[in-house]
């Protein structure tokens, strides 16, 4: 691909969905990177929120500037989608967190 | 027009991630970086308290911890430089290595064991071990520690007991009179240096005109700081007999005093040779124990706890 066929590749806004899911692949794999996932360390899973609230973000604004309507929806359903999940493993943690107490205070 | 810019802003955020992990990959050096256990022990007989260690692998470092023996390491660069403070119970003094290892350890791999022995007089080999690793390969290197004065970490009064105890090794030959009909199963001596360090027992499995015997061999231990002693109790019944085989196991931990060792002890260091006396009565309670030497007698503290 020359420069050329990069800038009209960039002009077309069905782009934004491949550049979208290269931002969350790339954001994703700096993250674990800098976590030491290979030690066992906890960092990724305790910094997801972070990763998945700055996507979130990039996709709104994607949704927002998108003139397919279609492709508004789909954003809006992936927004969705990650904020209930965001709930729920939140929730989870909380659970466990208690259960956690409740096993050491016996 | 919006989407136009909104996909331009994107790839630069796009390069700015890509330009971020390829430095950190590089600078983290993932290929280099490898899973390993690092302990350290004495030679047989030599006895260390690792007081300061510090192990350098490039930009890292780490150490083992006080309460341990040793640390498993994951994913850290190999260790090229160590900085050891150890003191020595068998030369009652402190020693002090910083230098370069990376002759050995270069060769280290995923789980394999880099480990540090210590032996007399500030020397201590740093060796490889584990899979895939012969004798024949150069996996050990020697290195010298240099004596340094180090005051003694505080919570720990024990050092003299403990030097003293370690430098002084006495033979101890062991017998048990025992009154009743009662029958030597097995009888297990700890050694007082256990009570610093953990050391294999000394054994004696029968008995023989009121001395214990070890591979048909007079037991000599030694110094003990307590004894498991287990007999067959003898129930009334004839020996041999059916009843008599299934007489219960009776066993006894006896403790002895360790202040009370190290004063005999100390106030008799030209004697390399003592007997101790284990006296049982005709109900196979502990009467008395006594360690003697020539003339000199003196009767033990015990402090008993059965186990049945």
């Amino acid at each position: 691909m020359n420069i050329r066929t990069a800038g009209q590749f960039l002009q077309n806004p069905k782009a934004t969905g491949f550049l979208v899911f290269l931002f969350f692949i790339l954001s994703a794999t700096l993250l674990l990177s800098y976590s030491d996932y290979e030690a066992g360390s906890d960092v990724f899973l305790g910094n997801l929120h972070y990763l998945l609230l700055a996507n979130m973000a990039v996709w709104l604004i994607s949704a927002v500037v998108s003139p397919d309507k279609m492709t508004r929806i789909v954003y809006i359903i992936t927004i969705l989608v990650t904020f209930a999940f965001l709930v729920i493993y939140r929730l989870f943690i909380l659970w466990l967190t208690g259960l956690s107490k409740a096993f050491i205070h016996g | 027009m919006a989407s136009r810019i909104w996909n331009y802003l994107l790839l630069v955020l796009i390069l700015v991630l890509a330009g971020a992990v390829a430095r950190r990959e590089l600078s983290y050096g993932r290929f280099s970086r490898f899973e390993y256990t690092v302990r350290y022990s004495g030679k047989d007989g030599t006895f260390i308290r690792l007081t300061e260690n510090l192990f350098y692998a490039k930009k890292d470092t780490f150490s083992v911890p006080d309460s341990e023996r040793s640390v498993q390491v994951r994913k850290m660069p190999v260790p090229e430089k160590i900085h050891l403070v150890w003191f020595s119970y068998n030369d009652n003094a402190f020693y002090e290595f910083e230098g370069n290892i990376a002759a050995v350890t270069r060769n280290l791999g995923n789980h394999d064991d880099l480990r540090i022995e210590f032996g007399e007089k500030g020397t201590f080999s740093v060796m490889l071990s584990g899979e895939g690793w012969s004798a024949d390969d150069k996996a050990t290197g020697s290195y010298r520690g240099k004596k340094v004065v180090r005051s003694w970490p505080k919570p720990d009064p024990e050092r003299d007991k403990a030097v003293f105890f370690i430098q002084n090794r006495k033979a101890v030959t062991t017998h048990l009179l025992m009154e009743s009909g009662s029958e030597l199963s097995e009888i297990r001596f700890d050694p007082v240096t256990d009570l610093y360090f953990p050391s294999p027992g000394d054994y004696a499995d029968s008995l023989s005109n009121g001395m214990l015997l070890h591979d048909a061999q007079p037991a000599i231990i030694r110094i003990p700081s307590r004894f498991t002693l287990k007999f067959f109790r003898n129930s009334g019944m004839k020996s041999g007999s059916e009843e008599d085989l299934s007489a219960p196991l009776i066993e006894m931990m006896v403790n002895f005093d360790d202040n009370q060792l190290y004063r005999i002890l100390k106030n008799d260091p030209d004697e390399k040779h003592f007997d101790l006396k284990i006296n049982m009565d005709k109900d196979d309670n502990l009467k008395s124990v006594y360690l003697s030497a020539h003339n000199k007698i003196h009767r033990l503290k015990t402090n008993i706890v059965y186990k049945k």
